[in-house]
């Protein structure tokens, strides 16, 4: 009896208990800031940055460093150049996409949606602009991890729900300005230990971009298709 | 008197024991191989491929779910419940075992890559030479500096030294691209299921089968998962079990109908169970002559018992026909029904010897049982039947005949009977004009068991997993290793075999095994600097 009528009084206190930890999760995974990144980032036409990308791989004692920069101008023209002189060209014109590399003067041609199909988009070390075109896309398309903020700084940590990127990935990093929408950083981190980091400077947003940046010479090079 | 019993006593134990001796060699045991054409050279082949690699205690799963992480977890969870039933399961493997221990997979690797040509091994040997070696740890660090591809920059941080390049193009790659565990999509998974211990006879293959459904069914539960059976266990417990059952069922079934039919026609208890106990006899006499005199006798030749009943039983109506029309001695009665008996016996046995020209062993068993049985049944009938059936309607007050007797007898039913035959017989004439002729079915799929699940979850393995029924698969067998490789030389010589892949990619070929000593120092060398290289990187 005394254990029944203990329970009744206890109940309530429990019900209450056991919704905490469920608010809690509900307050630490706002996304709030990440909804109004993304539609932000639909208001860029245009964007130029440098990186530094840094390869950190469980075969190397020391993480590899590189220099690079990329343009974007919606909808579909994009350049990522990594190196000075660029030693791995990305160029997207419309729905194909040329990895060049100027030394062998040697270029691939893949098809964009098949490469954003395949876990090897991931290897680029950058995020397409948009990151995702609504909320609802990001959200069919990702599981968030983790986030927090830091100042103006928000720390996104989200997984690809696709089996194949699942296999091989084991969280997906970025770190933006909520105040600007700017991308700070982006890091792929694998099953296998390693990481590829992208870390973005002297970002400009809706300037003006030649076209020309986007044009490429292919006089010279073997230009081969990509094997999916 | 006395003489004349033991003499029929000594004769019946002979003839029981010859009974037991060829009903002792009948076997139920599905062996594919006796059933095709033995002289063919593609049953050669195969029967050689079976000898070496068939897997008699291994259980072949097939799963199948919505989504490829669910199917991945399924395969692994039911692997882990069939490894717990360690009575049964010898082991359940869901994924291949050097995803789980990768340094598994370092000596498999090593050895085909001894097994390169020389040429291959001669660019390995310079790429780690102290001169290239440099050079080829400088184009790692490239690659793993500033390649987008996961493949190539899993190899160089790992392989610094490109050992795997010598694989790249081999047939050991190549094949590795088609898991056996995993479809592309990965929602089907396959686990090969080892029995404990190994299964001896069709029988223990049954029970062991069932177990294991069972097993798998007390895990599926509510599970979301499709499960399916397939491989040498489940095909043996299948075929042999359901062909075990075809031939008890059909000749009851046969029995039933044969009892049903006299009973309209002479509503008779005592000659009808008489015929019964005989049409078993005639079966089991047959099968213990046949046991004894032919090579083979497996359970298809045996499951035409029903046909054999079937034959036999004609000759017992016949009979007993005639002893109700005549009142003579059984001489008299046997002599009347000698010729008619001998003569349609002896056509019908010809016939279904006959078959013996067929290039299946399956069929020239079925027509020599037949065939025996026939002979059996006349015999049988004559010299067994007819006594008892002529003492049984001398004992026998005269009875009015049956309706269905009474019927058959009416000039109606003979006018009548014979309009509706002809007919008949218009009718299905004007359908063959009308319709055309039964198509012919070539296909070998025409001899499978009608729904079988073995068959049903192979198709659906082989369609899922990898397609390879159109390839042509050549078997060479040798004394030994290097008879074996000297042929697959001189066939790989031959210009239409050119393009074949070679099954056994870790087997040394013979323009190779001179170089093995050399390039054994090389990997050993290789594995030295292998080490140093990754030591270098870290600097």
């Amino acid at each position: 009896m005394f254990r029944i009528t203990t329970m009744i009084r206890v109940l309530p206190v429990l019900v209450v208990l056991a919704g905490v930890p469920q608010l809690c999760a509900a307050a630490a995974m706002d996304l709030a800031p990440v909804k109004q990144w993304i539609i932000r980032q639909n208001d860029f036409h245009a964007v130029t940055a440098d990186f530094t990308q840094t390869r950190s791989m469980s075969a190397l004692r020391s993480p590899l460093e590189n220099n690079g920069r990329l343009w974007f101008k919606s909808p579909d023209s994009f350049r990522w150049e990594l190196g000075s002189p660029a030693k791995l060209i990305a160029l997207r014109m419309k729905d194909t996409i040329y990895l060049i590399q100027p030394a062998k003067k040697r270029a691939e041609r893949s098809v964009m949606s098949a490469m954003n199909q395949n876990v090897s988009g991931f290897g680029l070390g950058m995020m397409n602009i948009p990151f995702a075109h609504d909320f609802a896309t990001f959200q069919k398309q990702y599981e968030t991890l983790a986030i927090s903020m830091d100042g103006t700084c928000c720390h996104l940590a989200v997984l690809p729900r696709d089996p194949q990127a699942h296999k091989m990935l084991t969280s997906l990093k970025l770190d933006f300005n909520t105040t600007n929408g700017n991308l700070l950083s982006f890091e792929i981190r694998t099953r296998d230990g390693s990481s590829l980091r992208n870390e973005f400077t002297n970002v400009k947003i809706n300037t003006k971009i030649n076209s020309s940046v986007f044009d490429f010479d292919f006089t010279g090079y073997e230009v081969v298709d990509a094997k999916q | 008197m006395q003489n004349n019993n033991s003499r029929w006593i000594l004769l019946g134990v002979v003839a029981v024991t010859c009974i037991a001796m060829g009903l002792s060699r009948v076997n139920f045991n599905i062996d594919i191989l006796e059933l095709l054409p033995a002289k063919l050279q593609e049953v050669q082949g195969l029967s050689i491929f079976l000898k070496n690699f068939s897997q008699p205690n291994e259980l072949v799963i097939t799963l199948e779910s919505d989504d490829a992480e669910s199917a991945e977890l399924a395969a692994d969870s039911l692997a882990e419940h069939l490894q717990g039933r360690a009575d049964l399961v010898k082991q359940a493997v869901a994924r291949p075992p050097w995803e789980k221990n990768p340094a598994d997979l370092a000596e498999l690797l090593a050895f085909a890559l001894l097994n390169q040509s020389p040429e291959k091994i001669g660019e390995l040997t310079t790429r780690i030479s102290p001169a290239q070696a440099p050079e080829t740890l400088t184009a790692s660090l490239a690659t793993l500096s500033e390649s987008i591809s996961p493949q190539k920059l899993a190899m160089a941080s790992h392989d610094p030294y490109d050992f795997g390049a010598s694989l790249a193009n081999s047939d050991l790659l190549a094949q590795s691209q088609q898991s056996e565990f995993a479809s592309a999509d990965g929602t089907f998974r396959v686990l090969y299921v080892t029995a404990a211990k190994p299964l001896e006879n069709y029988k223990a293959t049954i029970i062991w089968s069932k177990a294991i459904k069972q097993e798998a069914a007390k895990w599926c539960g509510q599970r979301n998962v499709k499960l399916g059976f397939t491989g040498q266990p489940a095909f043996v417990a299948d075929i042999s079990g359901s062909m075990e059952w075809d031939m008890m069922s059909s000749g009851a079934i046969t029995l039933v109908v044969i009892a049903l039919i006299f009973w309209l026609c002479y509503r008779r208890a005592q000659p009808l169970m008489i015929l019964q106990v005989l049409l078993i006899f005639i079966f089991t006499v047959s099968l213990g002559i046949a046991g004894l005199l032919l090579d083979h006798l497996t359970v298809i030749g045996v499951g035409c018992a029903a046909i054999m009943i079937g034959l036999s039983v004609d000759y017992g109506y016949f009979v007993y026909q005639q002893s109700r029309q005549q009142h003579g001695t059984v001489r008299a009665l046997q002599r009347h029904c000698l010729q008619n008996i001998m003569w349609t016996a002896g056509t019908t046995a010809a016939a279904f010897f006959a078959l013996n020209f067929s290039s299946l062993p399956g069929l020239s068993q079925l027509g020599n049982l037949v065939g025996i049985g026939v002979i059996v049944g006349a015999v049988v009938m004559l010299g067994i039947f007819a006594p008892i059936t002529a003492r049984f309607h001398r004992l026998e007050q005269a009875r009015p005949a049956s309706t269905l007797e009474r019927g058959f007898a009416t000039p109606r039913f003979q006018r009548y009977g014979a309009w509706i035959t002809l007919m008949l017989v218009a009718v299905l004439l004007g359908s063959l004009v009308f319709k055309g002729f039964p198509s012919a079915t070539f296909s070998p799929t025409a001899l499978r068991p009608r729904a079988n699940d073995a068959y049903i979850a192979l198709d659906r393995l082989s369609s899922r997993l990898s397609d390879d029924q159109d390839m042509l698969s050549l078997v060479i067998a040798g004394h030994d290793e290097s008879a074996v490789l000297t042929r697959d030389a001189i066939i790989r010589r031959v210009t239409p075999f050119r393009k074949l892949g070679r099954a056994s990619s870790i087997l040394p070929s013979v323009s190779t095994s001179t170089a093995l000593v050399e390039s054994s120092r090389i990997m050993i060398f290789g594995r030295v600097v292998n080490a140093l290289a990754i030591e270098s990187l870290c600097c």
